[in-house]
């Protein structure tokens, strides 16, 4: 026991020569007790002590050095190494939890980091698909887009009759009433899927105002409905001439709501990211591999929910573009890590 | 006596060696060291290591203070682009020794306080713990135990197995 104590000692006094950290360290813990002439002495005869502790332990070659010693043969590791060596025994995994060895690397990704992860969840977002624990919800959206496409084609089916009788008109009725309650039951849901996340942009605020539009106007003017089921592009022709044929006060309220709803996305995504990059911050400090962990996992994960939804074939929600911008972000951050 | 300009140092199994005092200066505790001690004929003891790895580090001294590597870059180098793939032929053939040994080298390294051998050493290692892509292999190479508990180890593979399942 006692070799072990004066080891733990000396462990500090002979970095004292090199390793500024330990240097720092050891001034802290010595400062009171001991000058530097005193302590060359002790290591001279504690480390022959070493010598021979060396020669009875021959198969673990790491453990004649000290843990400075491995933290700066760690320090020449990157991440996935450094995590592999994390399983290997135990004075391993309490080394690479060394606040150094993660710090340089993710003060570089930090930003990446965030950036992927927002950029992720808010594409998700856009598509009403969020997050893995959120997708409760986005079934429910899915099951109500359904339904709408269902009612749309039975419209449709009563509109092409060459006869329109009067029970058909009174269905047709009936039919548009419950599309509009869909419509605005998924409007309620897309606001608060919206809501929720502080980090999305004025611009899906913006999208989402459009799209609202667009699906009003189906529901006030029947007429359009048959033209708007058959071409999408035909869709936004019409709302682009509905909104011109509205005029000036339209356009001064609709930018008056968009400018209100800027100014609160752009308030509560500020307070919220710094909350955020404290939290990580403090996460970091305490365990910097876990935490780094943890964000590659999360990110992980989200990046499989998207492939495992671009596999469903889910084309509406998903355009390519979309797909190569995320494939193109996935390939940048393989190559800057690694 | 010695020679002038020449230093004698003794091992831990005091076998002696005799160095070009600038030579042994590579090593800023030697350097501390002649400074501090006014008598030159004084043999140093170098206590902590032993005369087998004495004089290998001798040995990469002499090499290097008669070539000095063109480029300085230990010092202008950004601390977190750190590679592992510079090392110069010479000192990778210096390095192709048996573990232990190596393991010594860089325990002397410190004690002596040379930092290209230092660093030189660990790259070797660094690349040594890059060729493994598995904890096992690491085990297997460096003979390590592997004291986790059952449990312990299930939790660590799972944080980490971003890194594990890819490989």
């Amino acid at each position: 026991m006692e070799q072990n104590v004066v080891f733990e000692h000396t462990k500090f006094e002979k970095l004292c020569f090199t390793n500024k950290r330990a240097k720092e360290h050891s001034l802290m813990l010595l400062t009171k007790k001991k000058t530097k002439k005193k302590s060359y002495k002790k290591i001279v005869k504690i480390n022959t002590t070493e010598i021979q502790r060396r020669n009875t332990t021959n198969t673990n070659p790491f453990s004649i050095l000290p843990d400075e010693m491995i933290l700066k043969i760690f320090s020449f590791l990157k991440p996935p190494h450094l995590t592999v060596c994390s399983c290997v025994d135990r004075r391993f995994e309490c080394i690479t939890q060394d606040y150094s060895l993660w710090e340089n690397f993710y003060e570089r990704n930090y930003r990446t980091f965030d950036f992927k992860g927002l950029e992720i969840t808010k594409f998700l977002k856009k598509n009403l698909l969020i997050k893995t624990e959120e997708l409760g919800l986005s079934m429910v959206f899915k099951n109500l887009i359904s339904e709408k496409k269902y009612y749309l084609k039975k419209l449709e089916m009563l509109l092409l009759k060459p006869e329109c009788s009067e029970l058909d008109q009174r269905e047709m009725k009936k039919i548009t009433n419950k599309g509009i309650k869909l419509i605005n039951k998924i409007h309620k849901l897309q606001k608060q899927l919206l809501l929720d996340s502080d980090q999305t942009t004025s611009q899906d605020s913006i999208k989402v105002l459009e799209s609202k539009k667009q699906e009003k106007g189906k529901g006030k003017e029947q007429e359009h409905i048959q033209e708007q089921l058959h071409k999408q592009e035909q869709k936004q022709k019409q709302v682009q001439e509905q909104e011109q044929g509205k005029g000036e006060e339209y356009q001064k309220e609709k930018i008056n709501i968009f400018t209100k709803i800027k100014n609160y996305l752009d308030n509560s995504r500020k307070k919220s990211q710094q909350k955020k990059i404290e939290k990580l911050k403090k996460h970091l400090k305490e365990s910097p591999r876990t935490f780094f962990c943890d964000q590659r996992n999360k990110y992980l994960t989200k990046i499989k929910l998207i492939e495992h939804l671009q596999k469903l074939e889910k084309k509406e929600f998903i355009t390519e573009e979309q797909i190569n911008l995320i494939n193109n972000n996935n390939l940048c951050y393989k190559k800057k890590e690694f | 006596m010695t020679e002038l300009g020449k230093i004698k140092l003794v091992s831990s199994d005091s076998q002696e060696f005799e160095v070009d005092r600038e030579v042994a200066a590579m090593s800023q505790t030697i350097k501390n060291l002649l400074e501090a001690i006014e008598d030159e004929n004084t043999a140093i003891p170098i206590e902590n290591v032993k005369g087998e790895i004495l004089e290998r580090v001798i040995h990469y001294c002499e090499h290097h203070y008669n070539h000095p590597s063109p480029k300085n870059l230990t010092e202008n180098e950004n601390e977190y682009e750190r590679r592992t793939d510079d090392i110069e032929p010479w000192d990778q053939t210096f390095c192709n020794v048996e573990q232990p040994i190596l393991f010594e080298l860089i325990l002397a390294a410190n004690y002596l306080d040379i930092k290209p051998l230092l660093d030189v050493c660990c790259k070797t290692v660094a690349n040594l713990i890059k060729e493994c892509r598995s904890p096992e292999e690491i085990r297997k190479r460096f003979k390590i135990k592997n004291d986790f508990t059952k449990e312990e180890e299930e939790e660590i593979r799972k944080e980490n197995a971003w890194c594990l399942d890819e490989k």
